[in-house]
C-alpha cells in the first residue's frame, strides 16, 4: 500500500501528459474516470491530473469484467454519456462496447487504458511527443487509404501480401482532442482494415502477440485467402491456437488488421498498448475489424506483432527493416 | 483491520435496511474523505452478489449542492444508492429523480466508520419500523403539539393539514429513502404560528458546535426566533443566522420525534438526531416536509427527554413513548 502510494509522485508526469495533452481536457470539464479494481492507482494518478487541472473528475470503480469487450455496470454505462471526457484505465478493455460507442456519439472524448499498468506511466511510450507523431501518422495512415495492394516481408521469414483496395486507415494518434474522438495512448499506430479473404503468405510473429505476451519461439501463421490456416511454433503457438479456439467462432481466423507502430519511445513490454506502437514494428491482427472499416465481427480480436519488417505499398517502400521511408 | 469492524454494520445495511439482491445494481456515492466507509459497503454489496459501483466525487462546497452529472446520471440506473459523503446531497435535484427513478436510497451525509462500528447501527430497524410509522401518524392526525421541558422548553405547534414523514432507516422498496441510523417521526409545523420557548440542551451537530456545554435558550414568536440566549455555543450559533442575511432561516420548520434505542449523544449530526426519546426542531427551510420556505440551509437543534403533547394527550415524557 506504501509503495503504490509513493509511485503516485513517479506516475504523475505521464498522468498529466494524458490529461493535459492527450484528451486536452479543460477547466470545469466533466471527467469521468471508469476503473476496475486492478487498476485504482493508475486511476487515482489521473484523478489527481484532472484536480490539478481544474476538472470536476468522478472515478467510478466496478469489478473487472471477466473478458475484454464486455459492458460496463448500467450506472457508469449511464454517466459515461453524461462526461466531457472519459478515461478507461481497466484491466480488460471496455473500448470495444456500446457504452463507448454511445458516449461518443453524445460528443466525449475518449481515452481507452485497457491493461494499463503503473510502469507504463512513469516511462516508456508515454514519453512520446504525441503532437510532433501525429503529422508522421496521418501520413502513413493516407498512406495505407491510397495503397490498393500490400506486402509484408522480414529476414525471420514473413511473406505476405493483401488486398487494401477500397480500405480506408486508421491513425491512432494517442490524442482524443475533439468532440466524440477516441484514442488508445500511449499506442500511436496506423492501421487498415484489408480487404477480407485476400491475405495470402507467411507471418512469422517473433515480437509479441497480445494476451500472449513476449515470443521466445516464433510463431508461424500460413495465410490463405485472408484466413490463417495453420500456426506452428513452441508453447506461444500452442497458446495462440487456444485462444483462437476458444472463441468458437469461425471467423477468429479472419485477417482483420494491418497496422504499423509509430511511437518512438515505445519499446516491447509484453503488454499490448506499448508493444504494438513500436516504432517499426508491423502488427497483423486476426480476428475482428467491423469498428475501423472491415466486415468481421468474431468476439475477439488478436494481434500479432512482427519485428521490424519492410513494408511495400503499391511496391513503394514505406517501411525498410523498420525504419520509415516516408 | 478497523475495516473489519465496520463489516458488521455494512451486512446490515444491505440485507436488512435496503434488501439487497444479487444481480442489483448498487451505486455507492462517495468523496476522498469517506472512501474507508464506503469500501466497507462495497465489499459488502459485491458479497450479496450485486453489480456494485463505487462512484467518487470531489466533496461538495456545501449542503444540498448537487453532484456532478454524471453522478447524477449514475443514480438514475441504480437499484440501490447509498451515499457516505461529507456534505449532504439529500435534498438535490439528482437523489429525488434516482429515487423517482426506482432507486432505494440510504443516505450517510458526515457518516463516520464507527458509526458503522457500533451506535445506532446495532438497533433492530425492522422492530422500530412499525412504531416509528405509528408516531408519524399520531402527529398527522393532531392539531396542535406542545413540547415542554424541564430545562425550560415550552413551545406550541399548529400541525393541522401536515403530513408526518417517518424516516425509519428502512429503504426495502423502489422509491424509499432514508437517513441513517436516525430513526425519526417527523412533521413540519404550520407556518408563522409556533409559539414560546425552546431551551436545547443536548446537541447542535452542525457548524462545528456539537454537544452542548450549556444550553441554548430561543425565544420562538409568529413561528420565527426572535431571540438567542446562553453561552459561547449561543453567540456562534447568533452568527450562524446573520451570516446569510436571510430572514428564512428563523423559520421553526420541523417537530423531530427521535426513536432509536441504540444511538448516543456523541456530536455527530445523524447518530444525535436518532437517541430515543429526545425531541429536535428544524430550523429553517421545511419544503422537504411538505412545507413552503426555502431558507438558505436547514438544521436542528436537539434537547434531552422532553414532554410531548398532541392535542392535550402526552405522547413522550422522560424519554418514555406513551403510544
Amino acid at each position: 500500500m506504501m509503495s503504490t502510494d509513493f509511485k503516485q509522485i513517479l506516475m504523475f508526469p505521464g498522468a498529466r501528459k494524458l490529461v493535459d495533452v492527450c484528451a486536452a481536457v479543460q477547466q470545469g470539464e466533466k471527467v469521468l474516470i471508469v476503473t476496475d479494481v486492478e487498476r485504482i492507482s493508475v486511476a487515482k494518478s489521473i484523478a489527481s491530473a484532472c484536480v490539478a487541472r481544474g476538472a470536476e473528475v468522478v472515478v467510478m470503480i466496478m469489478t473487472p469484467r471477466k473478458v475484454h469487450g464486455i459492458e460496463p455496470p448500467a450506472p457508469i454505462v449511464a454517466a459515461m454519456s453524461a462526461a466531457d471526457v472519459v478515461f478507461e484505465p481497466t484491466s480488460k478493455s471496455i473500448a470495444h462496447t456500446a457504452a463507448t460507442q454511445g458516449a461518443r456519439e453524445k460528443g466525449a472524448r475518449v481515452i481507452t487504458l485497457a491493461e494499463i499498468t503503473e510502469e507504463m506511466l512513469i516511462s516508456g511510450a508515454i514519453e512520446a511527443d504525441f503532437e510532433a507523431q501525429k503529422q508522421t501518422t496521418e501520413r502513413v495512415m493516407e498512406a495505407l487509404s491510397q495503397a490498393s495492394k500490400a506486402r509484408v516481408y522480414s529476414d525471420a521469414g514473413t511473406e505476405i501480401e493483401m488486398s487494401l483496395e477500397g480500405r480506408r486507415g486508421r491513425a491512432l494518434t494517442g490524442l482524443a482532442c475533439e468532440r466524440g474522438s477516441y484514442s488508445s495512448p500511449p499506442n500511436i499506430e496506423a492501421s487498415i482494415a484489408p480487404v477480407e479473404g485476400t491475405a495470402n503468405g507467411v507471418v512469422i510473429v517473433d515480437a509479441s502477440i497480445s494476451g500472449i505476451g513476449l515470443i521466445s519461439n516464433p510463431v508461424r501463421i500460413k495465410v490463405q485467402e485472408g484466413v490463417a490456416r495453420a500456426i506452428e511454433g513452441g508453447e506461444e503457438a500452442r497458446k495462440l491456437r487456444q485462444m483462437l479456439k476458444s472463441a468458437n467462432n469461425p471467423y477468429a481466423y479472419y485477417i482483420a488488421e494491418l497496422g504499423i507502430g509509430l511511437n518512438p519511445k515505445a519499446s516491447l513490454k509484453g503488454s499490448l498498448l506499448e508493444d504494438e506502437a513500436v516504432l517499426g514494428t508491423v502488427h497483423i491482427a486476426l480476428g475482428s475489424n467491423a469498428d475501423f472499416g472491415g466486415t468481421i465481427r468474431a468476439g475477439l480480436h488478436v494481434d500479432s506483432i512482427i519485428w521490424k519488417p519492410t513494408l511495400e505499398l503499391d511496391g513503394k517502400v514505406i517501411l525498410e527493416e523498420g525504419e520509415l521511408r516516408i | 483491520m478497523k475495516q473489519l469492524l465496520m463489516m458488521r454494520g455494512a451486512k446490515k445495511l444491505m440485507e436488512n435496511n435496503t434488501a439487497v439482491k444479487p444481480g442489483e445494481k448498487v451505486l455507492i456515492i462517495t468523496d476522498p474523505e469517506m472512501v474507508s466507509i464506503a469500501q466497507a459497503l462495497a465489499i459488502m454489496a459485491y458479497a450479496e452478489g450485486a453489480e456494485t459501483v463505487m462512484a467518487i466525487m470531489p466533496p461538495r462546497e456545501f449542503d444540498s449542492q448537487e453532484p456532478p452529472e454524471t453522478v447524477a446520471a449514475a443514480m438514475k440506473m441504480a437499484d440501490v444508492i447509498f451515499t457516505p459523503v461529507t456534505r449532504s446531497i439529500t435534498h438535490t435535484q439528482a437523489l429525488h429523480e434516482g429515487v423517482a427513478a426506482g432507486a432505494r436510497a440510504i443516505v450517510m451525509t458526515a457518516f463516520t466508520e464507527d458509526l458503522l462500528i457500533s451506535g445506532g447501527i446495532e438497533a433492530d430497524f425492522q422492530a422500530q419500523k412499525p412504531i416509528c410509522e405509528k408516531v408519524a401518524q399520531l402527529l398527522e392526525e393532531a392539531k396542535g403539539a406542545r413540547l415542554t421541558s424541564d430545562a425550560g422548553t415550552d413551545l406550541t405547534m399548529n400541525l393541522t393539514g401536515r403530513k408526518g414523514s417517518p424516516l425509519t432507516c428502512v429503504a426495502d422498496k423502489p422509491g424509499l429513502f432514508s437517513p441513517m441510523p436516525n430513526i425519526e417521526a417527523a412533521i413540519s409545523p404550520v407556518e408563522y404560528e409556533s409559539e414560546g420557548t425552546i431551551v436545547t440542551d443536548a446537541s447542535i451537530p452542525y457548524w462545528g458546535i456539537g454537544l452542548l456545554e450549556e444550553p441554548i435558550t430561543l425565544t420562538v414568536k409568529g413561528g420565527l426566533i426572535t431571540d438567542i440566549r446562553g453561552g459561547k455555543q449561543a453567540q456562534e450559533l447568533k452568527r450562524v443566522f446573520e451570516r446569510p442575511g436571510d430572514p428564512n432561516v428563523y423559520n421553526i420548520a420541523e417537530l423531530g420525534i427521535q426513536l432509536n434505542p441504540k444511538c448516543r449523544m456523541c456530536g455527530i449530526m445523524l447518530e444525535d438526531q436518532g437517541v430515543f426519546g429526545c425531541v429536535h426542531i428544524g430550523i429553517g427551510s421545511n419544503t422537504s416536509f411538505g412545507g413552503k420556505i426555502q431558507a438558505a440551509f436547514h438544521f436542528d437543534v436537539i434537547m434531552w427527554y422532553p414532554k410531548l403533547e398532541l392535542d392535550g394527550k402526552v405522547i413522550l415524557e422522560k424519554g418514555q413513548l406513551l403510544i
